[in-house]
């Protein structure tokens, strides 16, 4: 199992006598045991799969291939690019780019903590914040829904006066020649 | 090999696009192993939630079992009496707070998706599937998850059958990616503070921009905002004064100490089903039926014990029930040593109308068939004028509206 599958770019540099297994993993492009592995997922998915898409359970089939593969997409092609932007442009604004200081910095992170944990908050509880059939909640609770985008507003709002507070209490009290609590150590970990 | 440039084409795939010096495979195998834990939570309390609610009784099941691929098929014990508040609070809560942990996680290996050369062999192109099958379901499960938790049923299929067979789908990609990437991760842990200089670590990136945040940090914001998830979660399976802090779960802050999962006017309860013409029916094995009214009801011998009514949405609250042994109605039906019995609702709509528990049920000492809850007859919502309230029994199968129970 010590075969990893991004061993692709260079060949092993001639073996003296290649086993049948250095042949194998040069024709097919991994191990015989991870083919194994490949295999046996592929079993249990083949099963899985053809009891989620028998016509009962789902009825309309590409709503259900849709939500397999959706997320996987929706992440890799939207969500991420979309917060990375997001920091490129907070980060460009700041001018943090060009050495910055640690001053413009530390301004980041106190408007980049509260940003994540208030969009994480928004996508987890997406469904109740955007009021998605609120019929449903009032048939099951007996009530309707309390205003949970007020509430995720107001965390929020929490979050960043929050970290505001921090940040001025934390320059009230920096040092100017202490180092930055939040960035040290990490510069020199660059290589090369 | 000719056809595919040496070169990556402009974009993701070139090294150096991707450029925070926070990436690599220690921040990946640190971020990595905390989200294995919410996992296995995660997967072994949904294993054990499909078999709370006992399929291999009556018409328990909700996957024809001739076609369920059941891990775990034991008889649901009634005690510990907040086992299932315990587990499926367990589930929902983890299972939340295992969203930012995958963010973090994808964010950190995201250079590998556009890895170069792309795929050329068989067994790579079978690699990069197994990727989308790990991805792909992760997110099926948490999305299908998250959102049925909260009630909104935004798709076109049977969600009980998608969620535990995409956890099928899950659990065998996560397995692989952890054989494969065990081998990775324990050099990470072996080599810890060297492993910063660790050859051709393929998330390093060779273009690093302005250090902007620690590996601390983002260690530091994965867990603020897990924990803040969880803050605003737990409440709901808590009780007590950490119900209001879950501001965002439907049974959290500002919703009943007490909720209901189901009410009556949903359920078509009529007061003509439930007023003074109801009768409990308890079918006797010779083929007669006992019909006993709430007050005959009400003189057997009646007994309090505090216990959590638990949901398999998470949510869960304790009160203090009082009713009669549903081993003292086996007893009137003429059945001394009861191994099942079948519940019926008078509702007339729902899909858990009807039920069927299993000996350790109806042998629990404080297994019962209760009239009164917090020393007040029960509301119409919460089930009167009977239901069944068992110790580490799943909610929807502490039927409401009892109509008829049979013993066998």
């Amino acid at each position: 199992m010590s075969d990893e599958p991004d061993e692709t770019t260079a060949p092993d540099a001639a073996p003296a006598s290649p086993g049948a297994a250095q042949r194998f993993e040069r024709l097919w492009g991994t191990s015989p045991w991870l083919l194994a592995g490949h295999l046996a997922v592929i079993l249990v998915a083949a099963y899985a799969l053809s009891v989620m898409f028998q016509e009962r359970f789902a009825p309309r089939p590409f709503n259900l291939i849709l939500w397999l593969v959706g997320g996987a997409v929706l992440h890799d092609a939207v969500l991420l690019p979309a917060y990375s932007a997001l920091n490129v442009v907070a980060a460009k604004a700041l001018k943090t780019s060009n050495g910055g200081g640690i001053r413009r910095i530390m301004v980041l992170n106190h408007v980049r903590v509260p940003a994540v944990i208030s969009g994480v908050l928004l996508l987890v509880f997406s469904p109740r914040i955007f009021a998605g059939q609120p019929q449903n909640y009032e048939r099951a609770l007996g009530h309707p829904p309390p205003d949970y985008l007020a509430r995720w507003l107001a965390v929020t709002a929490a979050l960043f006066v929050l970290s505001g507070l921090l940040f001025a209490v934390r320059r009230l009290r920096a040092d100017p020649a202490s180092p930055d609590p939040s960035g040290a150590g990490a510069a020199a970990d660059a290589p090369r | 090999m000719g056809l595919i440039p040496e070169e990556p084409p402009p974009g993701p795939a070139r090294p150096g696009f991707w450029r925070s010096p926070v990436r690599s495979t220690w921040t990946t195998t640190l971020i990595g192993s905390v989200l294995l834990v919410a996992i296995v939570i995660v997967a072994s309390t949904g294993f054990i939630s499909h078999a709370a609610y006992q399929p291999d009784l009556g018409r328990n099941a909700l996957i024809p079992r001739e076609k369920d691929l059941q891990l775990l098929v034991f008889s649901w014990p009634s005690g510990p009496s907040w086992l299932y508040a315990l587990t499926q609070g367990a589930h929902v809560t983890f299972g939340l707070m295992m969203v930012p942990l995958l963010l973090f996680k994808l964010w950190s290996v995201i250079p590998l998706l556009f890895s170069w050369p792309p795929p050329l062999k068989p067994g790579e192109a079978l690699g990069k599937l197994a990727n989308l099958l790990l991805v792909g379901s992760a997110t099926f499960q948490l999305a299908t998850g998250l959102t049925n938790a909260q009630l909104f049923y935004p798709w076109h299929f049977n969600f009980v059958v998608a969620h535990y067979y995409g956890a099928w789908l899950f659990v065998a990609s996560v397995m692989l990616h952890v054989a494969t990437q065990l081998p990775k991760m324990r050099a990470a842990y072996r080599t810890r503070a060297d492993v910063l200089g660790m050859a051709d670590d393929p998330l390093r990136t060779p273009n690093p921009g302005t250090t902007t945040i620690s590996r601390r940090g983002v260690l530091g914001l994965m867990g603020a905002s897990t924990g803040a998830v969880m803050l605003t979660t737990v409440g709901q399976s808590a009780g007590g004064p950490l119900r209001e802090l879950a501001l965002f779960a439907p049974r959290g802050a500002g919703s009943d100490d007490f909720p209901v999962n189901k009410t009556a006017k949903v359920a078509r309860i009529t007061q003509q089903l439930v007023g003074d013409a109801w009768r409990l029916q308890l079918a006797t094995p010779d083929g007669d039926v006992v019909a006993l009214s709430r007050e005959d009801l009400l003189v057997m011998p009646q007994h309090t014990y505090d216990l959590p009514i638990a949901c398999v949405e998470g949510w869960s609250s304790v009160q203090t029930w009082t009713g009669v042994r549903l081993l003292d109605l086996a007893v009137r039906a003429g059945i001394d040593d009861a191994e099942q019995v079948h519940v019926v609702s008078v509702q007339p709509a729902g899909a858990f109308k009807q039920t069927t528990l299993g000996r350790a049920q109806i042998h629990a000492e404080r297994g019962l068939l209760a009239l009164k809850v917090n020393g007040a007859d029960l509301s119409l919502d919460h089930g009167f004028p009977a239901r069944i309230i068992v110790p580490a029994l799943p909610g929807v199968h502490c039927t409401k509206w009892v109509g008829r129970l049979e013993f066998a």
